[in-house]
């Protein structure tokens, strides 16, 4: 059954700057939707407004239904934020355990990976931490998940794996993505959006991304 | 979600302010064997001070491991009542026992 996710009526400001205040975005399952912008144009506050973890004046509603945070429960929305969020004292085995996800899954698609299940998550390096965070979030059981610069870290073997994972996944969930690697971005995603003057623009191409000057191409 | 992994992520989270918080009540139980009842009052309201001061330096340090244990279901508010309450009652379960024994 497809779901759709959808945010809308945001009002944020900081010290009466106004950061968000034109947004219209909707997911859905089955599809990646990519979300660009400039530094400072709002991004990560927005995927932590649907997420919940920021109060403020929002609209997000799940199939149509007004979604209040505190509903924001993880078999419906997941966030992998911008910054590594794993306690450093956890085991590789705990943190999987944790997700429920099995490790010799994520082994055989990361043979490379040198953890072990007893290795800390503070004895792993910047881009295994990344990967190890990406992938709990991304296979877990739920039926959104927001990605906030997803492949920082990441060498670019590792991010064409995480490409093909999140592929595969659109088929049990939504996904919401937003990186600076945007071509990356741009490859996986089904629709994509454009922040722009706390404002989201919709885009019909790839040109648009460099008319609402976020990159040239 | 079951209780024990419930439990499970409010210890792991207890854990990265637990030695200090069992520092102030093994010091305040010192000072209440030392003193006795009359110092009882502001040996709470220290204790309770000092649960501000951890609360203040997590939310200012280690905010970014909220995201891992609301992504499995425990909210902020869920960690800190249950870490602080588990907390005071050991500070008053302790205190208790010294009483009676002085």
């Amino acid at each position: 059954m497809k779901h759709i996710l959808e945010a809308d009526g945001i009002q944020l400001e900081f010290r009466g700057r106004k950061i968000l205040s034109d947004i219209y975005l909707k997911c859905e399952t089955g599809k990646v939707t990519g979300l660009l912008g400039r530094n400072g144009e709002g991004k990560s506050c927005l995927l932590n407004i649907i997420y919940g973890s920021i109060a403020c004046e929002s609209s997000v509603r799940f199939d149509n239904i007004t979604w209040p945070s505190q509903m924001r429960r993880p078999e419906f929305l997941l966030c992998l934020p911008q910054f590594n969020f794993i306690p450093k004292i956890l085991s590789l085995k705990r943190v999987f355990q944790d997700f429920e996800l099995d490790y010799s899954s994520f082994q055989a698609r990361f043979p490379e990976f040198r953890g072990t299940p007893k290795s800390n998550m503070g004895s792993l390096s910047g881009g295994e931490l990344r990967l190890i965070e990406l992938y709990v979030i991304v296979r877990s059981k739920t039926q959104f998940v927001l990605l906030d610069e997803p492949f920082t870290h990441l060498n670019p073997i590792q991010i064409e794996k995480a490409k093909e994972l999140i592929l595969e996944e659109k088929k049990n969930k939504g996904l919401l993505i937003t990186d600076h690697l945007y071509k990356n971005v741009t490859d996986i995603s089904d629709n994509l959006y454009v922040l722009k003057n706390g404002k989201t623009h919709l885009t019909n191409n790839l040109d648009d991304i460099e008319t609402l000057g976020y990159a040239k191409l | 979600m079951k209780i024990l992994k419930i439990i499970s992520l409010v210890w792991t989270f207890y854990r990265s302010f637990i030695f200090a918080s069992l520092l102030i009540t093994a010091s305040c139980i010192g000072l209440f064997w030392e003193y006795g009842l009359s110092i009882f009052a502001i040996l709470f309201w220290f204790k309770v001070a000092t649960l501000g001061v951890t609360y203040y330096f997590i939310n200012s340090y280690k905010y970014r491991e909220y995201y891992y244990f609301q992504n499995l279901g425990i909210s902020k508010t869920l960690l800190w009542a249950a870490t602080i309450s588990f907390d005071l009652f050991l500070f008053v379960l302790f205190i208790f026992q010294i009483y009676k024994l002085t």
